[in-house]
């Protein structure tokens, strides 16, 4: 029994989580703006990995990312490195995994701002982006935090788009939900035991976090 | 800290919104020159949505409205100055008071940044202070009683040196002698600083108490203008 694939996990899930929370916080805000044209269609194709089948996203990303497509050889060219059956590849399938969870949260706990805080902000003198980062940024940190601790979560279980864009290479793209498959696979589900216990102790803390978080959030808003 | 008023504020819009039976349209003109002028009348008749278009906080379909030689909204130039720009304190009627922001954060919130941190707090705590809630420096708006939030709220929008003074029903959640106590300070306040306020208000006596002049509107309209004697008859 070796713990690297669970090391790599957290690796690949922390990775994943911090480019959620970049682009899924950014495209929350956008989101939330009652103004922008079409965002429940956005909202829609953002959410789609929490309902389409792995193989079928996995499919997509082959397509979009392999080395003769448009985006895989750009990056061939500039980085000189391969995405796909890579830990990149990996930290591409957890961060498609973690995005939705991370947007709705954000999203939600962005348009529970109160609007009439914003419009006190503006009146004050402040400019749209010293209103996010003091105003909005703060009151809507609790969801937020929710939705970045369920996309890690999400992240560190992804399994099969992982498989399909990662592969499975020992110490490079075995991830701690691959290496428990092989091992039951190959009937060594004794080698597995420890990290079954590993993820199901996360998931658990995991929710307990989320719950705690949410159950607080009207105080927090005082 | 004190700044001189400049002439007057000019508003002169219009705006429609809604369909059918909820069709809403108002169409309102007047000036607002320093000291307390009162919009007076009962709810839904474009009261606050009057000190919104005058914020900036929403567009008017039509119209104009200026401060001294600046012009904030003119329809027909398609100028609009952001809301940030044009020195407007605004007193909402939920305070808006950040509840994430001790006291002092919310009132130094308002002045500018170029001002140094130091001197910032130094202004929000004298203003405190003034306002007699010194004491909640350091504490957020859920510990405040209801008059502590109105002068803390009322603090803040002082803060901001503000050119105009907008107050939307300030004390409805107040009891009668809190409500005696805040409109006479609040009259205090801008006679020394000679601010244009526009004060909304559906309630009488706080009408006669606190305007200089008064403006009765019904129905998206101003139907009636003058002294606080305009009010006789309306009770």
């Amino acid at each position: 029994m070796t713990w690297e694939p669970l090391w790599l996990s957290y690796k690949v899930a922390l990775a994943a989580t911090l480019i959620a929370l970049v682009v899924g916080v950014g495209l929350a805000t956008l989101l939330a703006r009652p103004q922008l044209r079409g965002r429940e269609l956005i909202d829609a194709v953002l959410t789609i990995p929490l309902v389409l089948p792995p193989t079928v996203i996995g499919f997509y990303l082959l397509t979009a990312l392999g080395k003769h497509s448009f985006l895989g050889s750009s990056f061939e060219e500039i980085f000189d490195a391969r995405l796909l059956f890579t830990f990149r590849g990996c930290v591409i399938a957890s961060s498609v995994a973690a995005l939705p969870m991370v947007v709705k949260s954000a999203r939600i706990a962005i348009e529970d701002v109160d609007p009439t805080l914003v419009q006190a902000a503006r009146t004050l003198g402040a400019g749209p982006l010293r209103i996010f980062a003091t105003v909005t940024l703060p009151l809507a940190a609790r969801g937020i935090t929710a939705g970045i601790i369920l996309g890690f979560a999400r992240a560190l279980g992804e399994f099969g788009v992982t498989l399909m864009i990662g592969g499975d290479i020992p110490g490079e793209t075995q991830t701690a939900t691959i290496y428990v498959y092989d091992q039951i696979m190959a009937n060594h589900d004794d080698n597995a035991y420890g990290m079954i216990a590993v993820l199901t102790a996360t998931a658990i803390g995991v929710l307990w976090a989320v719950n705690h978080l949410t159950r607080g959030r009207g105080a927090a808003r005082g | 800290m004190q700044r001189a008023a400049d002439d007057g504020l000019e508003v002169n819009l219009a705006l429609s919104r809604g369909r059918g039976d909820d069709r809403f349209s108002l169409d309102v003109s007047f000036q607002v020159p320093p000291g307390i002028t009162i919009l007076f009348g009962p709810s839904g008749t474009g009261k606050s949505t009057t000190l919104q278009a005058i914020a900036g906080l929403l567009r008017p379909d039509r119209g104009r409205i200026a401060f001294g030689g600046e012009t904030w909204f003119d329809a027909d130039r398609h100028l609009e100055r952001p809301t940030r720009l044009r020195g407007i304190a605004y007193l909402f009627q939920s305070l808006a008071l950040f509840p994430h922001m001790t006291a002092i954060g919310n009132v130094c919130y308002g002045i500018a940044r170029s001002v140094a941190r130091e001197e910032r707090r130094a202004r929000a705590a004298a203003l405190l202070e003034k306002l007699g809630v010194a004491h909640l420096a350091g504490r957020r708006p859920r510990t405040y009683s209801g008059g502590e939030a109105q002068r803390v709220a009322l603090a803040r929008a002082l803060a901001m040196e503000p050119r105009v003074l907008l107050l939307d029903e300030p004390f409805s959640a107040l009891d009668r002698d809190l409500r005696a106590q805040l409109s006479a300070d609040v009259r205090a306040l801008v006679s020394e600083r000679k601010l244009p306020t526009l004060q909304v208000t559906h309630h009488m006596g706080e009408a006669r108490a606190m305007g200089d002049r008064v403006l009765r509107m019904a129905a998206g309209r101003i139907v009636e203008s003058g002294t606080t004697a305009i009010l006789d008859g309306h009770d």
